[in-house]
């Protein structure tokens, strides 16, 4: 059974671990069961504002005047009142009943560079619009907490998207959440909050930084005449595969694609100049804690720089594997990573084999970072 | 795309709205008449200068307001309270004009939006509560869904701590313009649903105005209490022309409910004030100090000590008075009455010599209250203390001594020269020629005639001199004149000729509304008329000598006729007439009476419901144990066509509800033809779900399912494609049904 909205629109992912699980969330203790029975599925918190506090104030003041002088004209305008009171109640539900929402988070979001994270909003009532809402959104990512209105009314069946732009400071993952619903429709006397649990988790790649490194110049070149069987940039057809994603459209094969009835990508042979191959090594002993930020932030820089030449071949992590980066959707994978990439104990240091065109990194001073082509000081951070 | 208004609209919007709202208190305010200096017009002026150019107001710099108007208004404030210290009422109501009209020109942000919407409150509620005038009604019925739109923009417009403090551009404005984006954004759905709402809030408040519960608390604290001044014509001091003046004035100052109009059956005398004592035709009641007045605190008062309704002519529905505000502080009352009641305890005067009685003050709003058995006699009973006073002088007056000016010796007391008093013993030698002393009623008689027939009845009388005393002159000179001549005249003439006589002013006769069933007594209505002393029964006799209908006789009751009220005049007022029988006088008896006849509805609802389902079941089993005819067998046709009626109306009915609902936008979503084909296809679902259908059928069912999806969730199609459709669908699972 589905439990939230975000649920409702995935249940068809069977990607997701725990698709197949039988009971997804399991609650075998009574005391909570019975309050999940009776508890709404959205909190409601409702506070009383100025106005609502000067209508309960001005609201007894008539009423003990009523009741004093025994004037029906004051009992007339106290009921006009509490009827004001009960019809901004019931308003107020409808202006939340059958409002959808969801939270979209900014896609390749980088430190320092904006973002914009997206609440999705349905108003899925036949009649009745839906207005004055603000949605409270936070996320660690960011110093202060966001605030997005609506604007205007959205009426029924009437979808909007409102934006709320984000600048984060530091690479990483971070949850964004979507913690409360808020709104004072319809008279501003009650504010209602749907404290909700709505959270997506985003990863901050590291910050596009200036370095001092000859990109297209730099490297071993490949011999006249050698064959150049192996993939990359070039322009000799090597071979044809099925599309997957993150390829390039300009690497779509349409002629192929006609004849299979599926998309089919071109590979193509790499260039005559040789690819380089990044290692990164994030000894905690190495890299102090500024340094390893730059470290990071160089990594991402350079490896987006030398994809775009056609002159990155593999990305290698620590001891993982070397991640080989030949589309823009390896290279955000990469990037995913080292937005994750933590530093670590000296014992976890492995051996390396050193490689042609292999490029490491070192710390320099004053928190800046080295560049090393095969051993030797190729380029650094600019630090100016 | 729906257009919508922009944020510099709205807020435009929201100031003028507030400004509609500010003029509507002022509205309720000037019904006050107490506010003077002029202040209420010329703010009213002020603010619709502002109305229809606000960007007149908003070219005015901010610091004028703060550094300026505020010092000016306190300063003014102060010295208002200073002055006026004995009266609050008018300089706070001065107070809240001008803050109203401050905080409505001023910029404001929100708080100040809601101090102006508070003192727009204060303002209506005040004077509705010391009016308590049908115009309140008006008032707040038109004040709550301003101030809920107002509400809703200020709402709306709070987009955060940038939004507070934000100020719309005025340079560009135009009034019509934003008229016309208005009416262009709100389509006719929002007028209706705004209506809708507007209706409802109006029926909860209703719901609410009757089930507050009212406790009887016996005290009561009396609301703010206005000085206000009565009618010169009913106040302690009549000069001659007062009463007169009232006349002029058609307005109504007496609603009466009562049973029926046959219930009058004489022409009835509204009495308000007996003046007893005389002085240079200015008639006055006796001083407040005397020993005429008692002063009492109490709800209901059982009549006079003398002259009560006998109890066989007593009648079980009460008379409730509905007196209008500035009139008098004496009531209008008939000659005789079992009991009187308020509405509350109430302060009060009683002068049981004269029968009259009094408020505490003059009321600035409609005062109600009841009386049972109102009897309009032309006799009734003196007091014991008169009848003693009178035999007492009337033994004693060979003797020479004075009149002591006390009342009820102020009857007979005659303030004119000796010149004066020859004329009207003239007069009375020439009427009472032949006769010693005739009775009162044949005195009165021959006065009322001889004043008729050498006098015509006139609202600008002739011949007063300006020297002596008017009413003699006016008898000497005069030959026209009103009312209040006639019965001065009659006064000083019986007084002359040693009748103990008074002045009487009030009302006299009335209209009846036939819109509403009430009697309406008009200021037009207002009269003077006269009472004399018999001592032959200590009886007061009432004598009108006003030329009219009546007989000269004052013995003699005519018949009478009323003017029946319609058109549209009468129309509204019944419905003030309304306004204070259901909501000015609801209280906890009228609550209880409803509970009760809804507790007696519902019961005899039950009642009736429990008796159609016995006979029904009576009948069904009836028919159950009788053998099968023909006209069984058609009664049971008969119940199932109505059955196959009353599902094609629902289904018309479903058509009609959407076609509501895409009037409101939705009608894709929920049409019955999407709502028909999901319920279509779910059948289908579990008929292929079953086990043993051959192929073709499984196929057909198939190709039926995806009809259905296409119907369900594409495109709009017409019934008759949907109905063929539906009609092979039934077909199929019908079929397929009965070979199984």
């Amino acid at each position: 059974m589905p439990h939230s909205d975000v649920d409702l629109k995935n249940w068809h992912n069977w990607t997701d671990p725990d698709f197949f699980a039988t009971v997804r969330q399991h609650e075998s203790r009574v005391v909570p069961l019975f309050l999940r029975q009776i508890l709404p599925a959205r909190l409601l918190r409702t506070r009383m504002t100025l106005t609502g506090w000067c209508l309960i104030v001005v609201s007894l003041g008539l009423g003990l005047a009523a009741y004093n002088t025994a004037s029906n004209i004051l009992f007339l305008a106290l009921s006009l009142l509490l009827g004001s009171l009960i019809l901004s109640g019931i308003l107020s539900w409808i202006n939340f009943r059958k409002l959808n929402w969801n939270l979209r988070v900014p896609s390749n979001l980088r430190a320092g560079d904006a973002g914009v994270a997206e609440v999705d909003l349905v108003n899925e009532k036949a009649v009745f619009p839906s207005m004055s809402l603000c949605f409270q959104l936070e996320s660690e990512m960011v110093a202060q907490k966001g605030t997005v209105y609506l604007k205007n009314t959205l009426n029924p069946g009437e979808s909007r998207k409102l934006k709320w732009s984000v600048t984060p400071q530091k690479r990483g993952q971070f949850e964004l959440r979507l913690s409360g619903v808020r709104s004072q429709f319809p008279f501003g006397f009650l504010q209602k909050t749907i404290v909700g649990n709505l959270h997506k988790n985003v990863i901050v790649w590291p910050a596009h930084i200036e370095y001092i490194f000859p990109i297209s110049s730099g490297g071993q070149q490949l011999s006249t005449g050698a064959v150049k069987n192996r993939l990359g940039q070039g322009s000799d057809l090597l071979n044809i595969r099925p599309y997957e994603r993150g390829d390039a459209l300009r690497s779509i094969h349409w002629k192929a694609t006609a004849r299979t009835g599926q998309l089919m990508i071109r590979q193509l042979a790499e260039e005559g100049e040789s690819g380089y191959h990044l290692y990164v090594h994030s000894d905690a002993v190495v890299w102090g804690e500024s340094h390893f930020e730059q470290l990071c932030a160089l990594v991402c820089s350079l490896a987006e720089d030398l994809f775009r030449c056609g002159r990155l071949k593999t990305v290698k992590l620590n001891d993982s594997y070397p991640l080989p980066i030949r589309t823009k959707h390896d290279l955000h994978i990469l990037f995913d990573q080292v937005a994750l990439l933590e530093r670590l104990d000296p014992s976890a240091n492995a051996f390396v084999n050193q490689q042609r065109n292999q490029l490491t990194f070192g710390p320099l001073s004053e928190a800046g970072v080295a560049i090393y082509l095969e051993g030797n000081y190729a380029g650094q951070t600019d630090i100016r | 795309m729906q257009a919508k208004l922009t944020s510099d609209e709205l807020h435009q919007l929201k100031w003028l709205i507030g400004g509609m709202l500010t003029l509507l208190s002022l509205w309720a305010l000037s019904g006050l008449d107490l506010i003077g200096f002029g202040l209420n017009p010329l703010m009213i002026t002020v603010l619709c200068i502002a109305l229809l150019r606000p960007g007149w107001v908003h070219a005015i710099p901010e610091s004028f307001w703060s550094r300026v108007a505020v010092p000016v208004i306190l300063v003014f404030v102060l010295i208002d309270f200073g002055l006026g210290f004995t009266s609050l009422v008018a300089p706070l109501m001065r107070m809240v004009i001008l803050l109203l009209v401050y905080r409505t020109l001023a910029p404001r942000n929100r708080r100040e939006d809601l101090q102006m919407l508070l003192l727009c409150l204060f303002g209506i509620i005040v004077s509705g509560a010391l009016t308590v005038s049908l115009l309140f009604a008006i008032q707040i019925l038109l004040f709550t869904p301003v101030a809920m739109i107002f509400l809703l923009i200020v709402c709306l417009l709070d987009q955060g701590a940038e939004s507070a403090n934000y100020q719309p551009s005025w340079k560009s404005f135009s009034l019509e313009q934003l008229i016309k984006r208005v009416f262009h954004v709100l389509q006719l759905r929002a007028f209706l649903v705004g209506g809708l709402l507007f209706v409802s809030v109006v029926a909860i408040s209703a719901g609410f105005f009757i089930l507050i519960p009212r406790f009887d608390l016996g005290q009561t604290i009396p609301f703010m209490q206005i000085d206000t001044k009565p009618r010169s014509g009913f106040s302690d001091t009549v000069s001659l022309d007062s009463v007169s003046e009232i006349i002029e004035d058609q307005s109504i100052a007496l609603r009466i409910d009562l049973p029926d109009l046959a219930a009058i059956h004489s022409l009835p005398y509204w009495r308000i004030l007996v003046l007893d004592n005389y002085q240079a035709g200015t008639f006055r009641l006796s001083e407040k100090k005397s020993n005429l007045r008692k002063y009492s605190k109490l709800r209901e008062f059982f009549g006079w000590n003398k002259g009560k309704v006998s109890s066989n002519s007593r009648e079980s529905v009460p008379w409730t008075f509905y007196f209008e505000g500035d009139v008098s502080q004496y009531l209008p009352l008939p000659t005789s009455f079992q009991t009187i009641r308020f509405t509350k305890e109430q302060a009060i005067e009683l002068l049981p010599d004269l029968r009259v009685i009094s408020l505490d003050a003059v009321q600035k709003s409609a005062f109600s209250y009841q009386i049972d058995d109102p009897s309009w006699a032309v006799r009734a009973p003196a007091s014991e203390s008169e009848n003693e006073a009178f035999d007492d002088y009337f033994k004693n007056q060979d003797s020479e001594s004075k009149i002591p000016l006390t009342y009820p010796l102020t009857t007979l007391d005659l303030p004119v020269d000796d010149d004066e008093r020859a004329l009207l013993t003239e007069v009375n030698t020439r009427l009472l020629r032949n006769t010693s002393k005739p009775s009162a009623a044949e005195y009165s008689e021959r006065v009322t005639a001889h004043l008729r027939n050498n006098y015509r009845y006139s609202l600008k009388p002739t011949g007063i001199q300006r020297s002596g005393d008017p009413i003699v002159s006016w008898l000497v000179n005069g030959s026209a004149g009103h009312c209040e001549l006639y019965a001065g005249a009659f006064v000083l003439l019986a007084r002359e000729a040693g009748y103990p006589a008074r002045m009487v002013v009030g009302y006299v006769g009335g209209s009846w509304n036939s819109v509403e069933d009430f009697f309406v007594v008009r200021n037009s209505n207002a009269h003077a008329w006269a009472e004399i002393y018999d001592a032959e029964t200590d009886e007061w006799l009432r004598v009108d000598p006003t030329p009219g209908d009546s007989s000269a006789d004052p013995e003699v009751v005519m018949s009478v006729s009323f003017e029946l009220e319609t058109g549209m005049w009468a129309w509204v007022d019944s419905l003030r007439m309304q306004w204070y029988r259901r909501v000015i006088s609801f209280d906890q008896e009228d609550q209880v009476a409803l509970a009760t006849s809804l507790i007696d509805i519902g019961d005899s609802f039950l009642d009736k419901l429990s008796a159609g389902v016995e006979k029904l079941l009576a009948q069904v089993k009836d028919w159950l144990s009788q053998p099968l005819s023909y006209e069984s067998l058609l009664r049971v046709g008969l119940i199932l066509g109505v059955c196959f009626g009353l599902y094609y109306l629902w289904r018309i009915f479903s058509a009609g509800s959407a076609r509501l609902l895409w009037f409101f936008g939705r009608g894709d979503a929920l049409s019955p033809i999407r709502r028909q084909a999901s319920s279509y296809m779910q059948k289908v679902q579990v008929k292929m779900n079953q086990t043993g259908m051959g192929d073709a059928y499984v196929e057909t069912l198939q190709t039926l399912y995806s009809q259905l999806e296409a119907l369900r969730f594409g495109e709009n199609v017409s019934s008759q494609v949907a109905v063929s459709v539906f009609k092979k669908t039934r077909k199929a699972l019908w079929q397929k049904t009965f070979r199984l």
